[in-house]
């Protein structure tokens, strides 16, 4: 037997003491923040007025209503398209899928509207708000975050 | 006599080696404590756990900054951890507005406002966040939502639960 083994002793002390410290101070779950894009009057008015009269068609002012059938996309007051619900809710794929078709059609638009009943939960409202902000495109069988309309602005519909 | 020189034939002969096999341990611990080093927060949890508040999850990147929060229950609304009024008696009028939320939201922004006058480094942004159970309906964050920025509160956070994008 030659005594070439190094001595674990004290690093196995010092492992000991730290697993079970870092594991009761561990943070498993990280607080994050949804930011609401406060669609500002005299800049919304200056756009308006700013916007040049020959190309409406341009501008996309993005509306998506959650309503009980489904969820309704809009330009303005064209309706866009509208995603029926599947029998486990909300159809997200789908809606994400609309969606980035309309960022290619749009490139430079990043805002939408989300408009939802009173009686809608607020976690359906954050998962609509999540496919609306982003979405994960497979390029090339690399996953990649695309992201759609990130200013998002709330409102209620009757 | 009898016992001496068995004795020394176990010594001589017998010397069975009692070493313990660490090396999978150490590397188990190893692994596990560089794991938890790496996600190690000195901040710490800043997850509030209450009874009855369940957040949603989002796969947002964006870190919570520590402000003024406003947390909504299913059955209260709290600021800053004192509780403010219960949701039913919110939910029973079509009013916007929720008075008693406002006036401590008045007397938060004041507050604000006379610190950020002391700093001049960094203004009053009034910044809040809301921290809603998940199965609130729409009208109540709405309602909150509409008090915040009526008490000179407009930039609002939604508090989420980080989870990946899948």
């Amino acid at each position: 037997m030659g005594s070439t083994d190094i001595d674990l002793t004290p690093y196995m002390n010092l492992l000991v003491v730290l697993a079970p410290f870092l594991l009761v101070t561990a943070v498993f779950e990280r607080l994050a923040a949804l930011e609401i894009y406060l669609p500002q009057p005299t800049a919304a008015e200056a756009a308006a007025g700013a916007k040049p009269p020959g190309k409406p068609e341009d501008q996309l002012l993005l509306t998506i209503s959650i309503a009980d059938q489904g969820i309704l996309l809009a330009n303005g007051a064209q309706l866009l398209s509208f995603v029926p619900s599947t029998s486990a809710g909300y159809d997200l794929p789908a809606l994400s899928s609309a969606l980035q078709q309309l960022k290619s059609r749009y490139p430079t638009a990043d805002t939408a509207a989300i408009l939802s009943k009173g009686t809608v939960p607020y976690e359906t409202l954050v998962a609509v708000m999540d496919a609306t902000r982003e979405a994960l495109v497979t390029v090339d069988g690399q996953k990649k975050r695309y992201i759609l309309f990130p200013n998002i602005s709330l409102g209620e519909v009757q | 006599m009898k016992s001496g020189p068995r004795l020394s034939t176990r010594r001589s002969t017998g010397t069975v080696s009692t070493f313990l096999t660490l090396t999978s341990l150490v590397d188990l611990f190893t692994n596990l404590v560089l794991f938890l080093l790496y996600n190690f927060s000195a901040e710490g949890s800043t997850i509030p756990s209450a009874e009855r508040l369940k957040l949603p999850q989002s796969v947002t990147e964006q870190r919570a900054e520590t402000t003024v929060t406003v947390m909504v229950t299913q059955s209260d609304i709290f600021l800053g951890g004192r509780r403010i009024t219960d949701t039913g008696s919110v939910m029973k009028t079509d009013e916007l507005l929720i008075p008693d939320l406002k006036k401590e939201l008045d007397f938060e922004a004041k507050r604000g406002k006379y610190f950020a006058s002391l700093t001049p480094d960094t203004p009053f942004e009034g910044r809040i966040t809301i921290l809603g159970d998940k199965h609130i309906p729409f009208r109540l964050l709405e309602k909150v939502m509409f008090t915040c920025s009526e008490a000179e509160f407009g930039q609002i956070d939604l508090g989420v639960l980080h989870k990946e994008l899948t």
